[in-house]
């Protein structure tokens, strides 16, 4: 992703869940992905366009499970 | 298999339907109302016909589009730089929008054609708040969309592969009498209305009906794309009969039929 990248729409941000376990995500926006802690997916964001796909998600490893768990999630 | 529309070319799409979706669009909008200030859910935007009506309303604070198919949302998501519209990538029977997030829901052309309607459903049911109203519209493939039964009934004349092809798009699901009030009772809603929607389809002559057939996507295309070219061709000449119905080549209205419904969330 470049820093061009545009940034998702605010308000579609507030209302996206996980499509597996419909919990809450966490928007890493370095990564332009957001962040499944419950699945353990990460759902990729192409030129601004989630894509909500479980097919399409990267699983997450067990260290970067661990550095979520720890951090507290963005208010 | 999520969805059992072929959806690769976008351009191709508006072609064959986008240049008349918008026409139903309205048409939809009109039976399920809008107010001011609303989240509108655009569930199986493709390239964004409703979603792009739904912005040319003032109503809406924010219209959502979801579809399962990437190229149609990279298209629909490049038509307006309208600051209420968002679109994303989804799956009908897996949504990713919270509880009650969104006031009212659409689905415009999509649902006879996900592999889960039922399902596609329960979840516009979830994502949608109590009392708000979801509405939908699906072709009527069997009695009201002229210019489709002209191209299966020529072609099922020529070819059993079309008669098959026509046997599964006039089955498709949610598509017959009273079908889509019943699956959106069965979905629990409440207050389900049932109507018919009809547009006119307005062609210029036999080439503006048969270019985009020739290149279509979805079911026609399938079967279209299949074709060997001496039997295209055999097609294409019982088409054009067809069409011209006995007169010369140049203009014809074909009409064309859409089951709809709503309903409201209990």
């Amino acid at each position: 992703m470049t820093d061009h990248a545009p940034d998702v729409d605010p308000r579609l941000l507030e209302i996206l869940v996980c499509p597996m376990t419909k919990a809450p995500l966490r928007y890493d926006r370095a990564a332009q992905e957001l962040i499944s802690l419950e699945a353990g997916l990460a759902y990729p964001i192409r030129d601004g366009i989630p894509i909500m796909l479980v097919d399409e998600a990267r699983a997450l490893d067990e260290a970067e499970k661990a550095a979520l768990k720890a951090a507290p999630p963005p208010p | 298999m999520a969805s059992t529309y072929t959806a690769g070319d976008a351009a191709a799409y508006e072609r064959l339907m986008g240049r008349w979706s918008p026409l139903l669009a309205e048409r939809l909008i009109a039976f399920a109302g809008l107010e001011k200030g609303e989240t509108v859910l655009d569930l199986g935007c493709g390239t964004g016909s409703l979603a792009l009506a739904l912005a040319r309303r003032t109503e809406p604070g924010h219209i959502l589009g979801v579809d399962i198919a990437p190229p149609y949302v990279a298209y629909a998501a490049a038509r307006s730089a309208d600051p209420r519209l968002a679109f994303h990538i989804g799956d009908a029977a897996r949504l990713d929008l919270a509880d009650a997030s969104v006031d009212r829901s659409f689905s415009l052309l999509a649902l006879n054609f996900m592999a889960a309607p039922s399902r596609a459903l329960a979840e516009l049911a979830r994502v949608t708040r109590p009392g708000g109203t979801i509405a939908a519209a699906v072709w009527d493939f069997t009695g009201g969309l002229v210019y489709q039964r002209i191209f299966w009934d020529t072609a099922a004349a020529l070819d059993a592969a079309a008669a098959r092809a026509r046997a599964r798009q006039l089955s498709s699901p949610l598509t017959n009498d009273g079908e889509l009030a019943a699956a959106f009772a069965a979905a629990g809603l409440k207050e389900v209305e049932a109507c018919t929607l009809t547009i006119r389809q307005a062609y210029q002559g036999f080439d503006d009906y048969w270019q985009p057939i020739r290149n279509a996507e979805g079911p026609v295309g399938d079967y279209v794309k299949r074709l060997p070219p001496e039997r295209l061709a055999a097609l294409e000449a019982a088409l054009e009969a067809a069409y011209c119905a006995g007169g010369a080549d140049g203009p014809r209205s074909f009409a064309a039929s859409a089951w709809a419904a709503k309903g409201s969330v209990g």
